[in-house]
């Protein structure tokens, strides 16, 4: 009976705003409470520190709140530091597309084939998580990366591939988004000769002189 | 603001749970690690200063460091979990988290930068002190009880920053056109993300279906402020920041990583206690019997 009546006591004590009675008391640190110490466990460091330590989080959260509303901080905040504070917002407008993004590539043969990078970029192959996609996302009108990204597709591809390639292009789908209650497929990836030109974006190629010399020179 | 110390169990519940769902993120990059950090795989090289893709160039690192990297970040992930070492643990989980969110753009998603920062504040919080390995072994050397509370900034510091980025979301939203585009979220259920259940829901839930949930969405998100501060709204607030969280994850596929981390601290920044508690005492029963034997004395 008193070990029930203590367990009740215990539990209206241990409320979200702390203790209410006594307790509250003997838990909060004190010269004259030194035993309280033992139930209110502190953040390492002097009080400085940690006053200091809770400035900072306060400051945290005003940037990641500014940043997530449109305020632009990089020329309050070191842009390192500024990157872990842009994290809120999911899916902040409406689509009008769904993007993917391809790529084609030149063949020696003179060909023009789809290339399908997936296996050169095995981490999330298969959704828009993947490095082929992300650096397309952030980077397609970046043309040194965008020649980076040619390299590294032409080293993998003419590893393996017998019919070397000379050039790449880059290129994005724009799928119109379904009207709702309209018959519509499932997500899949499908051929990129099944998508009509119209909803294709260039957004890099190599120039056609130098895929020729590349073929000629027996290879990038 | 209430400054009173606050249960310990939130945070433990925190420390213990989102270096899980953090590393649930990062497992499907450690496996293929060496397409991710080396030159083996495909490298943005390094853009002119102040780019915002780019906030810190860090060069590739050799295939061994990666793996070193990989496994290391791992251990630390888990020691900090389960409470071991949890100083050590969570600092060294931390830098790593870091180090491999500004590593490379293409792979820091808000899983990982929010990781990063909630490693951070752990380890310079007391947690650990409970429900951990560390507890264990201190309470055959210590003579006092274990601590139940924590001072008011090691919780409160979650808890505001949950609130606003639920804020921060619902703002940039509004401003997103989407107050006046109603089809604002069927729109994202189209593409790589679709797994079954969207496509099921996308081809049976009518349109206005999906303009009431994105209105709900928003008025959660904007209102966040409001619902968790107000002690009556707080509990509906949690179960329904729970349902749109489980929703994300079931029908954005990779996204689930993120709905575990967000839903991880809102449980532990505002589940009633007595649920943290039951959980936390399942996990670490020998834990919860002599503080309760503590209180019946």
């Amino acid at each position: 009976m008193a070990a029930r009546r203590a367990r009740t006591a215990t539990k209206l004590q241990r409320t979200d705003a702390g203790p209410k009675t006594d307790r509250r008391r003997k838990t909060v640190p004190s010269p004259k409470n030194p035993e309280a110490r033992s139930e209110l466990a502190l953040a390492p460091g002097p009080p400085a520190l940690r006053r200091a330590l809770l400035a900072l989080g306060g400051a945290y959260i005003a940037a990641t709140f500014l940043e997530g509303v449109g305020a632009q901080l990089h020329r309050l905040v070191w842009r390192p530091l500024l990157f872990f504070c842009q994290i809120a917002a999911l899916f902040p407008t409406a689509a009008t597309h769904s993007i993917e993004y391809r790529a084609q590539g030149y063949a020696c043969s003179n060909r023009v084939l789809e290339v399908d990078v997936r296996p050169f970029f095995p981490i999330h192959a298969d959704d828009k998580e993947s490095r082929f996609d992300r650096a397309m996302f952030f980077y397609r009108t970046d043309r040194p990366t965008m020649e980076a990204l040619e390299a590294y597709v032409l080293r993998e591809y003419n590893r393996t591939e017998p019919d070397k390639l000379g050039g790449v292009v880059f290129l994005s789908l724009r799928i119109p988004v379904p009207k709702p209650g309209s018959p519509f497929p499932r997500y899949e990836r499908k051929p990129l000769a099944d998508y009509p030109s119209e909803q294709r974006k260039v957004w890099y190629f190599t120039p056609h002189d130098t895929v020729q010399r590349r073929c000629k020179e027996g290879g990038p | 603001m209430n400054r009173e110390p606050q249960p310990i169990e939130r945070l433990e519940f925190l420390r213990m749970l989102a270096p899980l769902a953090t590393l649930g993120f990062l497992m499907s990059r450690f496996i293929h690690v060496q397409y991710w950090l080396t030159e083996i795989g495909f490298v943005v090289p390094e853009q002119v200063s102040g780019d915002y893709r780019q906030p810190l160039y860090i060069p590739p690192i050799p295939v061994w460091l990666a793996v070193v990297v990989s496994i290391a970040t791992v251990v630390a992930g888990l020691a900090t979990s389960i409470g071991f070492r949890t100083r050590i643990s969570s600092g060294i989980f931390a830098a790593l988290l870091a180090y491999l969110a500004l590593a490379d753009r293409l792979e820091a998603f808000t899983v990982n930068k929010l990781g990063t920062v909630l490693a951070i504040a752990l380890f310079a919080s007391p947690a650990g002190a409970r429900y951990s390995i560390d507890a264990l072994r201190d309470r055959g050397t210590r003579s006092d009880s274990a601590p139940i509370q924590v001072s008011w900034g090691n919780v409160r510091f979650f808890q505001t920053l949950l609130i606003f980025i639920y804020f921060a979301s619902g703002i940039a939203k509004i401003r997103g056109g989407w107050l006046k585009e109603p089809l604002a979220l069927f729109s994202h259920l189209h593409d790589s993300y679709q797994t079954a259940f969207t496509y099921f829901m996308a081809r049976t839930v009518p349109g206005f279906g999906w303009t009431l949930f994105q209105y709900v969405a928003l008025i959660y998100e904007v209102g966040a402020p409001l619902w968790f501060m107000l002690r009556r709204t707080r509990q509906p607030a949690l179960v329904l920041g729970l349902g749109m969280h489980a929703m994300i994850g079931i029908m954005f596929g990779p996204v689930i990583w993120f709905s575990l981390l967000m839903s991880v601290l809102l449980l532990s920044s505002f589940a009633p206690l007595p649920w943290l508690s039951r959980v936390l005492g399942r996990v670490w029963p020998a834990e919860v019997q002599p503080q309760t034997a503590l209180k019946e004395t």
